[in-house]
């Protein structure tokens, strides 16, 4: 499988209608198959720039290298937005059939990652069935399951407890290691971002700007020993200091 | 256990409700020496439905077929006509104020119009079933259609799908609880509308439904067939709206929280 694209985003900006610019200058990029988490205060334009990316929104300046039409990201947002009436198994299917892929193929591809996401016995439930990690990984199957070479995280974990979370950031990597996906990975947490992370774009806010970009230098692969790491936590302390400065002063 | 005694108590209070009611009917009666042309004893009424039966048997299945013919309509041509507002703006816009406004027409007004236009018989009563069962569905499919939730349309933006199928992958779907708001509101009305027609309409060659012979039976002074043919009524309005609820729990069991248990 190749690796994913190689992103560069230069000097973007963005605002809606006749309102105040809500991203300005935003550069930064990602190397192929990197991770770039995007940490920032709320309202810093870290969802808006994520839509940007994906071309569900149109940039008022600047440019994304490879923007989204070229090569059909997968998003995976901040609710599992998975459709309720739908099976697990029919939700995975879902962009193979709005793609008009036949029956057999798309469900024998939806059992496969259900299965690649531990849901293998969920797959003739509904989603009110299911724990909010499970709906989680239900919608993170459903982006995979088209082997997206770009993945776009809207803050995928927020709503989870720590040890799902944990969980769940830790087989992000796995399913990374296997198929080298390029990711943008928003979240609030610094920690998610340091454990998941090549690279930390720190954004601030009003507008949004790139206030800081640390590179995260801990070694692949990483699993229950990073987190302990004296290394790790000097990256989240390092982190934690540069995202108080662009945080409003009390 | 607690869940059992639950269900005793919702078979027995609405009992005692019911004797209790009877009792309080054959008190008023006595205590004010109402006549039996005035208010009828409750075994009367009883003894009405065996002496009016085949009169009542007839009426029945009349009604039935008006009140039927509506509701069908009402639901398909009604579910048709959300979807092309949902699909069109310009015929959204164009005609969603009428849908409210025709809500608002009194059922008896739209009976006397109809039969004017359309005189007398079944085509005129399922008419007046369908018109009053017709703009409740498309109030309230079209609000369904219309309301998906933004994270899923920006899901099958994403992915490229065609309007087509986001209607009938994503729209219509998460019609379906409002559909059948609108199709129950449809069936409780359907029998209503018909009975109302029949008053104005409902003679067609003798063969009357029970809205006819309420009427009748007012002229012959038979009042305790009048409560006989009212019960009746409510019977096949509940029919109605259990088959809808019925098919509302067959469609929406696995995913809508309305489907849970309690509501009836």
């Amino acid at each position: 499988m190749p690796e994913g694209p190689a992103i560069a985003i230069e000097n973007l900006g963005k605002r809606f209608g006749d309102g105040p610019l809500v991203l300005d200058g935003i550069s930064f990029s990602a190397a192929s198959g990197e991770i770039v988490a995007l940490v920032g205060p709320s309202g810093c334009g870290k969802s808006t720039l994520l839509r940007l990316v994906a071309g569900l929104l149109k940039p008022t300046s600047g440019h994304i290298s490879e923007a989204g039409e070229a090569i059909q990201p997968a998003f995976i947002f901040q609710d599992p937005t998975l459709l309720p009436w739908a099976t697990v198994e029919a939700n995975i299917a879902l962009p193979q059939r709005l793609k008009g892929s036949p029956h057999a193929r798309r469900l024998r591809n939806a059992r496969l990652w259900a299965r690649r996401l531990g849901l293998g016995d969920a797959l003739g439930y509904h989603p009110r069935q299911l724990s909010g990690g499970m709906r989680m990984r239900v919608s993170i199957a459903r982006a995979l399951s088209l082997q997206p070479s770009l993945i776009l995280f809207d803050e995928p974990f927020g709503a989870l407890d720590a040890i799902t979370r944990n969980r769940l950031n830790e087989e992000i990597l796995a399913l990374h290691q296997e198929s080298r996906w390029t990711a943008f990975f928003v979240t609030h947490s610094v920690t998610e971002a340091v454990f998941l992370s090549h690279r930390l774009v720190i954004l601030g806010t009003g507008p949004g700007r790139v206030s800081a970009i640390l590179e995260n230098p801990l070694p692949f692969p990483r699993n229950l020993h990073t987190r302990e790491s004296l290394a790790f936590q000097q990256q989240v302390a390092d982190a934690t200091t540069r995202l108080q400065d662009v945080l409003p002063p009390r | 256990m607690k869940p059992s005694r639950d269900n005793l108590a919702r078979l027995l209070l609405p009992l005692f409700t019911g004797i209790l009611l009877l009792g309080l009917w054959y008190a008023f009666k006595h205590l004010l020496g109402l006549h039996d042309l005035i208010l009828p004893a409750p075994h009367d009424v009883a003894r009405a439905f065996f002496e009016e039966s085949e009169t009542l048997r007839r009426a029945s299945g009349i009604t039935l077929a008006g009140a039927a013919i509506g509701f069908l309509g009402a639901i398909t041509v009604g579910f048709a006509i959300s979807l092309a507002m949902a699909s069109l703006r310009f015929l959204r816009y164009s005609l969603y104020p009428y849908v409210l406004f025709m809500q608002m027409v009194p059922i008896l007004a739209t009976a006397a119009i109809v039969v004017i236009l359309f005189g007398v018989g079944l085509q005129s009563v399922a008419l007046i079933a369908f018109l009053i069962g017709f703009f409740p569905v498309v109030a309230s499919t079209l609000q369904g259609l219309l309301s998906v939730p933004e994270g899923q349309r920006e899901m099958f933006r994403l992915y490229k799908a065609s309007p087509l199928q986001e209607l009938f992958l994503l729209r219509v779907p998460n019609s379906l609880p409002a559909f059948f708001t609108g199709a129950k509101i449809a069936a409780t009305l359907a029998v209503i509308g018909s009975v109302t027609g029949e008053i104005f309409a409902g003679s067609s060659r003798g063969a009357g439904g029970l809205g006819f012979h309420i009427m009748i039976f007012k002229s012959e002074l038979k009042v305790a067939a009048i409560y006989a043919a009212t019960v009746i009524c409510c019977l096949l309005g509940f029919g109605f709206v259990s088959i809808v609820l019925l098919f509302r729990h067959l469609a929406l069991r696995h995913w809508h929280e309305s489907t849970l248990p309690d509501e009836e």
